[in-house]
């Protein structure tokens, strides 16, 4: 940006990202015409974009350079939250193995890596289909922690079930099968504490939806104790999806109950298609969503507006959808977001039974036929 | 008057317009931010840091108490807190230097508080400087840097506090990206 020519160089820099890579070379020089120095202004923005890759992108407790850690090699980004970043990474030895690589934003003081180790050693030890396996975890050359697993290029859950326009018991099912996912980390007294859709993947393996749960237990490995971060600034999770008690703005224990309650939320999300919040909900500041999460009893699914083509994405008409989201699913998405934690599910199998019920017996015949279809 | 109740009073005239005010706010927020910032140190194991975003959504908790606030008080909120921060950090540096240089050999004092943006090779110093630089070129975009840097918002909390578009940000950010990669990058083509 120099004095003469801030507006052009900055209006051709923004017309060059909005084509694609192939077109920006020749965009960029037939706008800069004879102007060479202009030419070069926009090259070097160009250039410094590309360069800066992820760096910059999300500024809120992001580091700065890509990662590099030893033994593998790290490649595309493939997501960020609050807590990390994911890249896709090659891994060379012992094994030459395609895996994901989470990297931790918050520093590990050193006293505390053996126990960070000792997490990891307890996680590798939950093997399910239905949960991305932990492989190996260390400190990158910059000293954040970092661990890996299994890569599991997949949808978040309810996109899958919409791109794939799962009917609702095709979508319990997946359900179901998350749930049970969740329940075999819980009997390993593991619990994932940040579940929501990013963390649900789905992969489709010769037709059939096959869920994998990603980072369980890594807010675990951030606990008070392991991590130099002062811990009750590091509230966990997207608040959309995140329980009462994890606000920490109610007094109440933070249990494998909070996993059951934000079960519920996805349960919510794969009947009709959006949360119990109103539309105000994203707009308003984290702070706000805290408070609302914290102080506002769910409300049923069957209360949310049907339109047709919500409907029309689970192949069925608003009537039907209105029907079948009444009645036990009603009653046991309550039971599992209830924010008596006395009156929520006590465990994840108890909820998935009641899925499980719900979809052993219908409550219409269209809704057998339905199913019929289906398992023919 | 608590600190407190006078940073919400403060507050209060700076979004009635009063400009007088939106001065005094940066001061009392500084302060207030600072003394958060004890208290949790307290808290922590030496050799910890705090995490400045996290700090400013606390101030910002208990000015805000907990009554529904709109983002015209927010927006004067943070952009303060944002400030504060910055200078937080910057002095912290600079402070720092000078026990280095000094050759005072003594634990820095009790005063000194360990905030860092986290991350590695996290320049302040250098992305304060060209902050300064930003904000004679294009005050608008140097404004988003503080708001997202500092204040730890996000794309959308900082269009609504700058009363802009979030495409509007998603465009001036790809700007920002390239721009303070350009300033910041030792080895990069000029």
């Amino acid at each position: 940006m120099t004095r003469d020519s801030p507006q052009s160089a900055e209006s051709i820099f923004q017309n060059a990202l909005d084509r694609s890579e192939a077109q920006r070379r020749a965009y960029v020089e037939h706008a800069c015409g004879a102007d060479t120095q202009l030419l070069a202004q926009v090259t070097v923005l160009l250039d410094h974009f590309d360069r800066a890759g992820t760096s910059f992108h999300e500024p809120r407790g992001a580091g700065w350079a890509a990662p590099e850690v030893e033994g593998y090699t790290v490649g595309a980004l493939l997501g960020e939250g609050g807590m990390g970043r994911v890249f896709e990474a090659q891994q060379h030895g012992p094994l030459e193995r395609r895996v994901a690589l989470k990297v931790m934003l918050v520093g590990l003081a050193p006293s505390a890596v053996p126990r960070f180790q000792a997490e990891r050693r307890a996680l590798s030890r939950i093997t399910h289909p239905y949960v991305a396996q932990v492989l190996d975890a260390g400190t990158t050359s910059t000293g954040e922690p970092f661990f890996t697993m299994e890569y599991a290029p997949g949808l978040p859950l309810p996109e899958y079930c919409d791109e794939h326009e799962l009917p609702l018991s095709a979508r319990l099912d997946v359900f179901a099968r998350v749930c049970s996912g969740v329940q075999h980390a819980h009997e390993q007294g593991i619990f994932h504490r940040d579940l929501k859709p990013s963390n649900v993947l789905v992969m489709n393996f010769s037709g059939e939806a096959v869920p994998k749960i990603i980072d369980f237990g890594v807010a675990k490995l951030l606990d008070d104790e392991t991590i130099t971060l002062a811990s009750d600034f590091i509230v966990l999770g997207t608040p959309e999806y995140m329980s009462p008690e994890q606000t920490k703005l109610i007094q109440a224990p933070v249990d494998h109950r909070s996993d059951i309650y934000s079960l519920g939320m996805l349960l919510y999300e794969l009947l009709v298609g959006a949360l119990p919040w109103d539309d105000s909900f994203r707009s308003r500041s984290w702070v706000e969503q805290l408070r609302i999460v914290s102080s506002s009893p769910t409300t049923p699914p069957s209360a949310h507006e049907v339109d047709p083509a919500m409907a029309a994405r689970r192949q069925t008409d608003p009537a039907q959808l209105r029907r079948a989201l009444s009645g036990p699913l009603d009653r046991i998405f309550l039971r599992a977001t209830n924010h008596d934690l006395d009156r929520r599910y006590a465990s994840v199998s108890e909820l998935r039974n009641d899925i499980l019920e719900f979809l052993a017996s219908p409550p219409q015949a269209s809704w057998r036929d339905r199913l019929r279809e289906l398992f023919r | 008057m608590s600190q407190s109740e006078k940073l919400s009073r403060t507050l209060q005239r700076a979004i009635d317009g009063d400009a007088h005010a939106s001065e005094e706010l940066l001061p009392l927020v500084y302060d207030q931010l600072r003394s958060l910032a004890k208290a949790r140190m307290r808290k922590v194991p030496p050799g910890n840091t705090l995490q400045p975003t996290a700090l400013v959504h606390e101030a910002y908790l208990r000015v805000a108490g907990k009554e529904e606030v709109n983002w015209n008080s927010r927006g004067h909120f943070f952009a303060a807190a944002a400030q504060a921060m910055r200078q937080i950090l910057v002095d912290q540096v600079r402070r720092k230097r000078a026990v280095k240089h000094g050759g005072d050999r003594q634990r820095l004092d009790v005063d000194d508080l360990e905030i860092a943006i986290q991350g590695p090779e996290l320049d302040v110093l250098a992305l304060h400087q060209a902050l300064e630089k930003l904000e004679k070129e294009d005050p608008r975009k140097a404004q988003m840097v503080l708001l997202r840097y500092f204040g730890g918002l996000d794309r959308e909390e900082t269009a609504n506090c700058m009363d802009i578009s979030v495409r509007t940000v998603d465009r001036d950010w790809r700007y920002v990206v390239a721009w303070l990669h350009r300033e910041l990058d030792p080895d990069g083509p000029e």
